[in-house]
């Protein structure tokens, strides 16, 4: 980093860093004076946990991107995970929705998570494989297996748990504080910690991390754990917040936008970069365009069609951005 | 005796995927003996040519360390142009078909400008591309599915010397994308802009056309694939292709291409292709519940995978051994 | 333009108080959130949501999830937002529709359920639904009495939907229950499911008709799988009109274009059709008279009615899709 400026000189760098942020707010400006509703106090709480939802996922993502591998497997984890929650509360009857069993069910979601990058994470690193096969294969079998165990079938989960979602802690909703400590905790890993200094050293290079003494190995397992750990979260919160157990609870698009947004926020996929302010950034932009488009009541294929040109030009304005500055 | 042991393992070693093939195939022919008909291996041809064929176009992207996710979305573009002009405009088919491969070409030239010469990152361009290419497609047909004249049909169902058309168009695609990477300067280009760029364009390599050049092969695929699941099909509905491009991608990883550049085959894409389609189709076969069909495929991607990678290392191994000098 | 600028602060003051009343605008505004719009039944059902809404002088906002109940949610919350007078809305399934009901009752809006009826729960919404169940006996029920007037045995194929779809479960069960009684001669051998996909129809079709081969009767959950299923049909050699030799007693439900144009053709035997007319008038009925704080039944059911060979002429004046398929020749 350059030497300290002040605030002024923060702001300055922190948006020429990130030409998203100018387009988000281009695009607020831009909105707002057609559909002053964008500003209610109702759809700003709807666009806060849009970004928290996607938020969790990137966040997730990003740890695996930036050790140059890449996680598909997160929808899949999510379907199982609910699965396993709902049909956990729908089975102890005489517990279901007492804290303890939502506390239990809770726990087993995330194993599920944690246990399912754990496998990424051992057969990437200690047995080669290709990170985008790995968890393509997990997109197909863990999904597959919520699927055939509940037969599609939806399970109803008891309204204890669904506060998860719907609770409030000082008038803000519980998933808002949650996915801010997630969010304030990744940003200690990544830049204070000696764990963030291997992510970023083993996504520079294997060579490199080895010669300086990175334990590979349970750097990239810690990564996919990581990762299928805020599928897992994110998992929880889906289920509460539509009150099902369900296989299908997202569609697959669900990572092209996390990825999507880590990219635009700045991580490459080719490992070695990344930050969680550009990836929230970048979440902030995904859920905005999506929140924008919805609010206009465009024609469906309108609202497909935008959303890529948009996030075509966010591209765009980031390629400019790194010319202008390289010339500089 | 222990050269014998060495040459046996090698052996089993360097025709892993082909063994893991036969076994398969073996497997389903067991169970069903019906499986093994010739009629039936036509008939897994004829149902994988479509994803064989685009995984074709994709894998010169992924030599160039590119990805192309817009793929499943310029298969349904270019569906919808044919229907509309089919069905609408009452354009004779060839006519539709050149229609198909002109809109195939004009996205991947679209992707392929953004990432040449603008340089932004492949993901984000074909992302866009995905959303805007979709959003037209249904924009075009206004989200009705179309049904389409018979005619278009016959083009699935007839017959040359015992082959059906669409093996036919397979096998035409397959053999000249072989000689372009193999027997030509572009083809050797290919390779070394994936393997170095820097290096390549030193070389006095144009990249930015070699890249133009990729999307463009890649769209245009992407169109053939589209004609052959309308002929199947002979309908239009609005989610044809959608989720294809990780279909895609996976046969061409699964027949060798890395994603990060350089490395991969024509044969190959094909290959992962028809292994896929194998195990659906066997499957079928021994009618298991299809509730598990996506396990299994899932678990036979890993399995695959997992039997490659470590054949290279085994294989690196054991060449060691014999050849100390051979540089890796 | 700039006088609008200030327009944002005084909808934030303002927004609480707004809830309940509707805002003094002259015109009524609907929220129409679907699903999907994959099929010609959902693009019919929105088409005709609107044209009742234009003939009503309301204005319609829509609203497509593509296939997911989280970002349904999210239209929902912003169709609110927005401040829509009322809500008609067709989820992915009977479960994720509830937590949008709560979500309408909190802000005081109607919200009327389209198509797909929700589990139970104890929010105030208003189902419009066909009886799914009754209209695929009946359609089964015919398609087996053709088939006893042969004197033959059948073997059946059905093709089910996504069975998270309550829709999906009923008209299975209806194709059971109406096959049961002739267990004599029809036996049911192949159950494709299809997630309401084309391409997982048109392979595990393929494949059934392999295993099987003397496959003669195919009810399919719905018209939208008509495509593949002719497709595999027609390579198999089976596809054949009524009266000639090898037919395949054919069955579909929806009512569609496609569907009209066989039945016209003498490849399908009947058709069970869910009145898309009736249905959208019903709920934007629905809407309007809650929204004017009348009550109204909690189900409203579309009879619906079985279309086939017999009865064509007289009934394709009813049947959407028969509509669509004239206009557009």
């Amino acid at each position: 980093m350059g030497p300290v400026r002040g605030n002024i000189g923060h702001i300055q760098l922190f948006l020429r860093d990130y030409p998203v942020v100018w387009l988000s707010l281009g695009l607020g400006l831009l909105v707002v004076p057609v559909r002053p509703e964008i500003l209610s106090p109702l759809n700003l709480e709807t666009l806060a946990l849009a970004i928290a939802l996607l938020l969790v996922l990137s966040l997730g993502q990003s740890f695996v991107l930036i050790t140059a591998g890449i996680d598909l497997s997160l929808p899949a984890i999510m379907s199982l995970a609910s699965v396993v929650g709902a049909s956990y509360l729908a089975g102890n009857s005489d517990l279901t929705g007492t804290p303890l069993s939502i506390l239990t069910a809770i726990v087993a979601m995330l194993l599920v998570g944690l246990a399912i990058g754990f496998l990424h994470g051992f057969s990437v690193a200690y047995l080669r494989m290709p990170a985008f096969l790995v968890t393509l294969a997990s997109l197909m079998w863990v999904g597959g297996i919520a699927v055939w165990y509940t037969e599609s079938v939806r399970i109803p989960v008891p309204e204890g748990f669904i506060q998860v979602w719907y609770g409030r802690l000082l008038g803000i909703p519980v998933p808002l504080w949650t996915v801010a400590i997630l969010a304030v905790l990744a940003h200690f890993i990544l830049s204070n910690t000696v764990m963030g200094r291997r992510l970023y050293a083993v996504g520079h290079g294997l060579q490199t991390a080895l010669v300086s003494g990175v334990p590979i190995g349970r750097t990239i397992v810690f990564a996919y754990m990581t990762s299928g750990l805020c599928a897992s979260i994110a998992a929880v919160f889906y289920t509460a917040r539509l009150h099902t157990g369900s296989p299908e609870l997202v569609e697959n698009e669900v990572l092209l936008d996390c990825i999507g947004a880590a990219v635009i926020g700045g991580t490459s996929l080719f490992g070695g970069k990344g930050k969680v302010i550009g990836i929230l950034m970048g979440v902030v932009f995904i859920a905005l365009v999506g929140n924008c488009l919805n609010m206009l009541g465009l024609r469906y294929w309108h609202v497909i069609m935008i959303k890529g040109g948009v996030i075509l030009l966010a591209a765009v304005l980031d390629a400019f951005q790194r010319r202008w500055s390289g010339a500089e | 005796m222990r050269a014998a042991r060495w040459n046996v393992s090698k052996l089993g070693l360097t025709y892993a995927p082909a063994l893991l093939y036969i076994g398969v195939v073996g497997t389903f022919g067991i169970l069903s003996p019906s499986f093994l008909s010739i009629e039936n291996f036509l008939n897994i041809f004829v149902q994988c040519s479509a994803v064989a064929i685009v995984a074709i176009g994709m894998t010169f992207v992924l030599l160039t360390a590119g990805i192309d996710l817009s793929v499943g979305s310029i298969m349904f573009l270019c569906s919808a142009i044919a229907g509309v002009s089919v069905v609408r405009g009452d354009l004779p088919i060839s006519l539709a078909l050149l229609f198909m491969v002109i809109g195939g070409l004009f996205c991947g030239v679209v992707n392929g400008y953004f990432i040449a010469r603008k340089g932004m990152a492949p993901f984000i361009v074909t992302l866009s591309m995905l959303f805007v290419a979709r959003g037209s497609g249904l924009w075009i047909t206004q989200t009705r599915a179309m049904n389409l004249p018979d005619t278009f049909r016959q083009l699935a169902t007839t017959r040359v010397l015992g082959i059906p058309v669409p093996v036919l168009v397979l096998a035409i695609v397959l053999i000249t994308a072989h000689l372009i990477l193999t027997r030509t300067v572009f083809g050797r280009q290919l390779y070394a802009v994936g393997n170095n760029p820097v290096a390549a364009e030193r070389a006095g390599i144009d990249v930015p056309m070699v890249l133009i050049a990729v999307y463009m092969i890649s769209g245009t695929c992407a169109s053939i694939g589209g004609m052959l699941t309308l002929a199947q099909l002979a309908a239009v509905s609005p989610n044809l292709g959608q989720g294809r491009e990780l279909d895609v991608i996976a046969a061409a990883v699964l027949g060798g291409a890395s994603l990060f550049g350089g490395r991969g085959t024509a044969f190959g894409a094909v290959l992962g292709a028809v292994l896929v389609e194998t195990v659906r189709n066997g499957m079928n076969m021994v009618d298991a519940n299809p509730y598990v069909y996506p396990v299994i495929i899932g678990l036979i991607i890993f399995a695959a995978v997992f039997l490659d990678s470590n054949r290279h290392r085994q294989l690196a191994r054991l060449r060691k051994r014999k050849i100390r000098t051979e540089a890796s | 333009m700039l006088r609008n600028w200030h327009l944002p602060f005084v909808v934030v003051l303002g927004f609480g108080l707004l809830s309940g009343c509707s805002e003094p605008s002259e015109q009524l505004r609907i929220g129409v959130a679907f699903e999907t719009l994959q099929t010609e039944y959902w693009v019919a059902s929105v088409e005709a949501i609107e044209a009742e809404l234009r003939r009503r002088n309301i204005e319609m906002i829509e609203a497509v999830a593509d296939n997911d109940a989280n970002r349904q949610l999210d239209q929902i919350h912003i169709l609110i937002a927005r401040g829509v007078d009322g809500i008609i809305v067709s989820p992915k399934d009977s479960m994720t529709v509830i937590p949008m009901i709560k979500a309408a009752n909190r802000a005081n809006i109607p919200i009327v359920i389209y198509n797909r009826p929700p589990a139970d729960n104890d929010g105030q919404s208003v189902t419009v639904v066909a009886d799914n169940y009754e209209i695929a006996k009946a359609t089964v029920e015919y398609m087996a009495e053709r088939a006893v007037e042969t004197g033959r045995k059948y073997k059946a194929m059905i093709l089910i939907g996504d069975l998270g779809d309550i829709n999906a479960i009923a008209r299975r069960d209806g194709f059971d229950d109406a096959i049961r009684p002739f267990s004599d001669i029809i036996e049911v051998v192949a159950r494709v499911p299809t997630e309401w996909s084309q391409d997982k129809a048109l392979s595990g079709v393929t494949s059934a008709l392999q295993v099987n081969p003397d496959i003669n009767f195919v009810f399919a959950s719905t018209d939208f799988l008509f495509p593949p299923l002719i497709s595999a049909l027609r390579t198999a050699g089976k596809y054949k009109k009524i009266g000639e030799e090898g037919h395949v007693l054919l069955g579909g439900f929806d009512g569609d274009p496609l569907a009209y144009s066989m039945l016209v053709e003498r490849y399908l035997d009947a058709d069970g059709v869910q009145d898309v007319y009736f249905d959208c008038a019903a709920s934007v009925d629905a809407v309007v008279r809650m929204h004017q704080n009348q009550i109204v039944e909690s189900i409203i059911r579309d009879p619906g009615f079985v279309i086939h060979q017999g009865n064509l002429e007289e009934k394709a004046g009813q049947m959407w899709g028969a509509q669509i398929a004239r206009s557009n020749d």
